[in-house]
């Protein structure tokens, strides 16, 4: 899929820090380092050489650096090659290229940011103290899939 | 006097497995369907596997792919080498090679693997290590 500077008309450079609760319309693409929340209806960028600890909300979300946090896209998650992804994780589709490295719990399906939403309760833990082994309640998704893109 | 005949394998019939359990490689006949790991004493099984129903079980160990066609519904821990999933998968999974999750198939469990493909519409829900050395 073809980007355009329209895609992204906000820009988080690779010499920015950003620590805090951001908000925006149309589409991000972080280049440097954010820490905190994020929350978008639209798409989510986060570049090879940028590094972030935050929990997002967004409609869809591409990881190419390095992200801890919990995500949640009520459209799809990308993890391309080169993503370091630690962390809770949930879309209605989710797309992994090989190299990618993440672990994490996964609720992928097309209820599952609904479903999510639910059992957010006990499931969602701060940024960077994703879930590691046992013991979180594990949502289950319902419903019927939907056709989309293989990964 | 005559050299004795020994029927050794050429090295075209050999093929290279790795141990499920102790991860270590030995040489197998390439034919070979079971052997006993000469490292750990553990039985592998070398055969792909294909699921077309419901199967219940504690666990499918297999040094193979384990495929799971679109009306398989499996309920078991699976540990292999490769992983396709078109049905449904009930269970933890450890796989050594990659899993590919079919369009409208569904795993809920906790899955290692070093590569995963997911395809439209897939459901999965559990705690997912991907590309990283096992940790168990």
């Amino acid at each position: 899929m073809a980007e355009n500077a329209n895609d992204f008309p906000t820009v988080l450079g690779p010499d920015a820090t950003f620590k805090g609760e951001l908000s925006f319309e149309k589409g991000l693409r972080l280049q440097g380092r954010l820490e905190g929340k994020i929350n978008t209806p639209g798409r989510l960028h986060v570049s090879k050489e940028a590094k972030m600890q935050a929990d997002v909300e967004a409609g869809s979300i591409i990881v190419e650096g390095d992200v801890k946090g919990n995500l949640t896209a009520s459209d799809r998650v990308e993890l391309k090659q080169s993503a370091r992804y630690e962390g809770d994780l949930q879309a209605s589709k989710l797309v992994v290229d090989e190299g990618a490295v993440f672990s994490g719990h996964v609720l992928v399906g097309p209820d599952a940011v609904k479903a999510g939403a639910t059992h957010a309760g006990g499931a969602q833990r701060p940024a960077g103290q994703p879930g590691g082994g046992g013991g979180a309640p594990r949502p289950t998704p319902t419903g019927g899939p939907q056709p989309v893109k293989q990964g | 006097m005559a050299a004795p005949e020994y029927n050794v394998p050429q090295p075209d019939d050999r093929t290279t497995v790795v141990c499920l359990y102790c991860n270590k490689s030995q040489e197998v006949g390439r034919k070979a369907m079971t052997i006993t790991c000469k490292f750990c004493s553990k039985s592998l099984r070398l055969e792909d596997k294909r699921v077309t129903q419901y199967e219940a079980r504690r666990s499918i160990e297999i040094c193979g792919v384990v495929t799971v066609e679109k009306k398989g519904n499996v309920v078991a821990d699976v540990l292999c080498n490769g992983l396709v999933v078109r049905g449904k998968v009930k269970g933890n999974v450890v796989s050594r090679g990659p899993v590919l999750v079919g369009p409208e198939a569904e795993i809920k469990g906790d899955v290692t693997a070093p590569s995963l493909a997911v395809g439209a519409g897939a459901i999965l829900a559990g705690k997912y290590s991907i590309g990283q050395p096992n940790e168990k």
